[in-house]
C-alpha cells in the first residue's frame, strides 16, 4: 500500500508522503494489535499449543547401500546391479547410541517393487496398570502398549480417530493399591505420539459395577490455566517435558486427554496417578478398564534391510523422515537397476546354445558316419576273410580234388589191365581210397562255405550224405524229412558236429549192422532239429568196449554243440540213433 | 591230362564211339551243332561259359541233347542246377569206369541217374512253382498224379527199381516216368527264363 502511494506524483509528494507515513504507522500498530489479540485467542481457546509438528529440521538419515559387500559409492547416479548379484544391503539411519546430537529422526523405507507397503521400526508406548502393596512394593505391571499407528491415524490429533479399548484385569494376591500410567518407556528410541482420553475403571460386585477411577473429557487442573498441572496425575520419565495435557477438537466441546509425545531417542517420558489417588482394590477383584487412545509409534534407529538381489527391473528405494505425529516429511529416493549381465540374457543363450549345436549336431552326425563305415567296414572284411577262406579252401580242393580224381581214375583204368587180380584189387583200393579222400575235402569245403548256412542246406547235406554212403554199400534207404523253414541260420560248428555225428552214425550201421534198410528221419520242432538213424540190423551189446567208443564219439560230438543224443540197440532188432540239437535263431 | 585219361577210359568199350573233345563251352558251342553227337560229358566248371551255361545254350539248339554233367564232388546244388538247365544226368569224375559206361547207356537209353536229394529239390522246385505261378501253368508244365508218387518215393530214398515194385508197373515205366519228369522241368525253367525275360 505504501509503495502504490509513492508512485504519485511529484507535486503532492509531500503531502502524502506524510500521509504514507502515517499509514504505515497505523498498519503496524494494526498488526500489533491482531497478534496480540491472536495470541491472547490462542492462550484463551487452546492448551498448551496442539503440538507442533516437530521433527522438521530433523535430518534425512543417510543411507548407504552395498551389493554382495561392496558399497555402492555414488548414490547420485542410477544403481547397476548385475542379477547375479546376491545380497543388496542397506543402511538407513545410525545407532541411536553413537549419536552425540540426538538429531536423529523416525523414519520409515521401503523398496518399491519388492516391499507392498512402508516399512518401519516400531517401539511401543501406551497404557499400563501396576499393582502395589501397602508399602508401595509394585506386585505386577500389566501393559496395554501398542505399536505403529492406531487405524484411521491421520496425522493429527482429531478426536474422531480416537479408538475404544476395553480389558480385564483381576486384582493379584496381596495387592491393595493400583496405578494407571501412561508411558513411553518402552525402547528408548522409541519415537512417536501416544494420547490417552476417558479411562473409566470399574469393579464388579454385588451384581452391578462400581467406577474406582474416572478421567474424564475435563480434566481436573491445580490452576486455573490451561497450561496448568492436572491434579491427579503427574508428569515421570527421564524426559517428562515430553508429557503432555492436551485439549482435542473444538475449543470449547473438545475433550482433555492425556499425552505423550516422545521425540527424543534417548529418553521417554509418561503420565502416571499421584500415589494418594491410588485407588484401593481387594485381591482377587475383577475390574474392567475402559479408555480411548490413538497413536502413531515408531522408533528412531538404524534400519539394516538386507534384500536378496530381486529379478531383473527398476526398482525405487525410499526412505523418508517420519515426524512425532507420523506424517511424512523429507524423502529421498535411490534408484536401483537390476539388470541381466548380457550373458543371461535370451538372445544370447539362444544364439550360444545355436552356436553350439550347429557344430555338435556336425560332428554328432560325422561320428555317427564314421562308426558306420567303420562297422560296414568290418563287416566287409568278415566278409572278404570269409570269403578268401572259402576260396583258399576251394582252390586247395579243386586242385587237390582234380588231382586225386586223376589218380582215381588212372587206377581205374589200371584195374582192367592188371595182369592179377591181387593187383587188380590194389588198384582198386587206390581208387576207392581216393574217391573217400574227395568226399571228405567236399565236407571240409561244404563246411567252409558260409553260403551253407542255412537250416535246409544242412538238412539237404545230411539227406545226401545218407543216399550216397548208402547207395554206395548198396542198402536200401528211406528218408523222411519234412520241409524246413527257410531262413534259419545254423553255426559252422553245429554243422561240422552234426554232419560228423550222423557220418558216425551211418558208418556204424553200414558196417556193423548187417541190416537191409537204413531209415533217417528228420524233425524240426521248436528250434530243435532231430536226426534219428535207424536200421533193421543185428543190434549190439551197448556194454560192449567198441559200442561204449562209438557211444563215446557220438556223445561228444553231440554236447560239443550242447544236443543231447540217445542210443538203444536191441540184439536182432536193430539200432536206433537218435540226435536232437537247440538251433537258436 | 584228365581229358587225356577220360577220352582213353571212354575209347575202351565197344559199343561207345568216341568223337572228339573240346575244351572249353565257346568251342562246344561252336563245334557240336556242326557235328552233334549222342551223349555229351561236360564238366560243370570250365574256363569262360560255366557248364550249366553251355548246356542250356546247346539244349536250346538240340533240344534232344544228352548231357551228362561232370563234378569233382557231388555238389547237389550244381547238379540240380544242371539238370534244370536241361542235363539229362550227372557223375562223379572220379567214379569207377564201369558206372562211366552204365550212365552213358542209360543216358542214351532215356534214363536220368537221379538221387533221392535230387528228387526231393524237383519236388520242391515244383511245389513252390505250382502255388506261385497257378494262372500261367499249363497242362504240359505240371506233373501228373503218377509222377508225383514217383517223384516222392524218388525223395524218399527208393531206387528204381523199388519204385517199379511197389507201383507195381515196370521199370522202363518208371524211367519214362523220370526222364518226363525232367523234360516239364526244363520246360518250366525255359518258360521261367521267357517269363523273366518279357517281364
Amino acid at each position: 500500500m505504501a509503495s502504490i502511494l509513492f508512485s504519485w506524483h511529484n507535486p503532492q509528494r509531500k503531502y502524502l508522503r506524510n500521509i504514507s507515513l502515517l499509514m504505515r504507522r497505523c498498519l503496524f500498530f494494526i498488526q500489533i494489535f491482531y497478534m496480540g489479540v491472536a495470541r491472547l485467542l490462542a492462550t484463551s481457546t487452546l492448551s498448551i499449543p496442539s503440538p507442533e509438528r516437530t521433527g522438521y529440521d530433523r535430518p534425512l538419515p543417510t543411507t548407504t547401500i552395498s551389493v554382495d559387500g561392496q558399497d555402492v559409492k555414488d548414490l547420485n547416479k542410477e544403481i547397476r546391479i548385475s542379477a547375479v548379484a546376491k545380497i543388496i544391503a542397506i543402511q538407513t539411519g545410525e545407532f541411536v547410541w553413537k549419536m552425540q546430537d540426538p538429531q536423529a529422526a523416525r523414519f520409515r523405507y521401503m523398496l518399491d517393487g519388492v516391499d507392498h507397503e512402508w516399512r518401519q521400526s516400531s517401539g511401543d508406548m501406551g497404557l499400563a496398570i501396576f499393582f502395589y502393596d501397602k508399602n508401595y512394593n509394585v506386585i505386577k505391571q500389566q501393559y496395554f502398549t501398542v505399536t505403529n499407528n492406531s487405524p484411521h491415524w491421520n496425522g493429527t490429533l482429531d478426536p474422531k480417530n480416537l479408538l475404544h479399548r476395553t480389558e480385564n484385569l483381576v486384582v493379584p494376591p496381596g495387592a491393595e493399591k493400583l496405578s494407571v500410567i501412561v508411558t513411553s518407556a518402552g525402547a528408548p528410541d522409541t519415537f512417536g505420539v501416544y494420547v490417552l482420553q476417558g479411562l473409566t475403571l470399574q469393579r464388579y460386585e454385588n451384581g452391578g459395577s462400581a467406577t474406582i477411577l474416572q478421567l474424564g473429557s475435563s480434566i481436573q487442573r491445580t490452576g486455573n490455566q490451561l497450561d496448568s498441572d492436572p491434579v491427579q496425575w503427574m508428569r515421570d520419565g527421564n524426559h517428562p517435558s515430553m508429557a503432555h495435557l492436551v485439549h482435542l477438537g473444538d475449543p470449547h466441546f473438545g475433550t482433555d486427554a492425556l499425552c505423550i509425545m516422545d521425540d527424543d531417542p534417548l529418553a521417554h517420558a509418561a503420565w502416571h496417578l499421584i500415589d494418594k489417588y491410588y485407588p484401593k482394590v481387594e485381591p482377587g477383584e475383577l475390574l474392567t478398564v475402559d479408555w480411548n487412545e490413538m497413536y502413531s509409534v515408531g522408533l528412531c534407529n538404524i534400519a539394516q534391510p538386507v534384500y536378496s538381489v530381486p529379478n531383473p527391473g527398476t526398482y525405487y528405494y525410499r526412505v523418508q523422515t517420519v515426524d512425532v505425529m507420523g506424517n511424512p516429511d523429507k524423502s529421498a529416493e535411490f534408484k536401483i537397476v537390476v539388470y541381466n549381465p548380457y550373458w543371461m540374457s535370451l538372445w544370447f543363450w539362444s544364439s550360444c546354445a545355436l552356436a553350439f549345436s550347429i557344430p555338435l549336431f556336425f560332428t554328432a552326425r560325422h561320428l555317427i558316419r564314421m562308426r558306420f563305415h567303420q562297422q560296414l567296414l568290418k563287416v566287409e572284411q568278415e566278409h572278404m576273410v570269409e570269403c578268401e577262406r572259402l576260396r583258399i579252401a576251394r582252390d586247395l580242393h579243386d586242385d587237390l580234388g582234380a588231382r586225386l580224381t586223376h589218380i582215381s581214375l588212372v587206377s581205374s583204368s589200371w584195374k582192367k589191365r592188371a595182369s592179377s587180380e591181387d593187383v587188380g584189387e590194389t588198384f582198386n583200393k587206390i581208387s576207392e581210397m581216393t574217391r573217400d579222400l574227395i568226399s571228405s575235402l567236399y565236407e571240409t569245403v561244404w563246411t567252409v562255405d558260409p553260403s551253407n548256412d542255412q537250416l535246409q542246406s544242412l538238412v539237404e547235406h545230411i539227406i545226401q550224405m545218407t543216399d550216397a554212403m548208402c547207395g554206395a554199400a548198396s542198402i536200401r534207404c528211406r528218408i523222411q524229412a519234412p520241409p524246413m523253414p527257410s531262413d534259419h541260420p545254423v553255426g559252422g560248428s553245429i554243422r561240422h558236429n552234426l554232419t560228423l555225428a550222423v557220418k558216425e552214425a551211418l558208418h556204424n550201421a553200414i558196417k556193423h549192422s548187417g541190416g537191409s534198410e537204413i531209415t533217417a528221419e528228420f524233425d524240426w520242432k521248436a528250434s530243435e532239429l532231430t536226426v534219428v538213424i535207424s536200421d533193421n540190423g543185428k543190434g549190439f551189446d551197448v556194454k560192449s568196449a567198441p559200442a561204449q567208443k562209438f557211444l563215446n564219439n557220438i556223445y561228444r560230438r553231440i554236447s560239443a554243440i550242447s544236443g543231447s543224443s540217445q542210443i538203444t540197440s536191441e540184439i536182432e532188432r536193430g539200432t536206433r540213433v537218435s540226435i536232437t540239437i537247440p538251433i537258436p535263431n | 591230362m584228365l581229358r587225356a585219361e577220360l577220352t582213353s577210359l571212354l575209347q575202351r568199350p565197344e559199343d561207345l564211339q568216341f568223337l572228339y573233345a573240346v575244351n572249353s563251352a565257346e568251342e562246344a558251342l561252336a563245334r557240336v551243332p556242326l557235328a552233334p553227337p549222342d551223349v555229351i560229358l561236360m564238366d560243370i566248371r570250365l574256363p569262360g561259359m560255366s557248364g550249366i551255361e553251355c548246356v542250356a545254350e546247346l539244349k536250346k539248339k538240340l533240344p534232344n541233347l544228352e548231357i551228362i554233367m561232370l563234378t569233382i564232388y557231388q555238389d547237389e546244388d550244381s547238379i540240380f542246377r544242371a539238370l534244370n538247365a536241361g542235363a539229362s544226368g550227372y557223375l562223379i569224375k572220379s567214379s569207377d569206369p564201369e558206372m562211366l559206361y552204365g550212365a552213358i547207356r542209360n543216358v542214351h537209353s532215356g534214363g536220368a541217374p537221379f538221387s533221392s536229394l535230387i528228387a526231393r529239390k524237383i519236388v520242391t522246385y515244383f511245389h513252390s512253382a505250382e502255388s506261385k505261378e497257378d494262372r500261367l501253368q499249363r497242362n504240359e508244365h505240371k506233373l501228373s498224379p503218377r509222377e508225383k508218387e514217383v517223384l516222392t518215393l524218388m525223395a524218399e530214398g527208393y531206387r528204381y527199381k523199388e519204385i517199379a515194385k511197389t507201383l507195381g508197373v515196370s521199370l522202363e515205366t518208371v524211367r519214362s516216368h523220370v526222364k518226363h519228369i525232367c523234360g516239364k522241368m526244363h520246360v518250366r525253367s525255359r518258360a521261367q527264363a521267357l517269363s523273366k525275360f518279357y517281364s
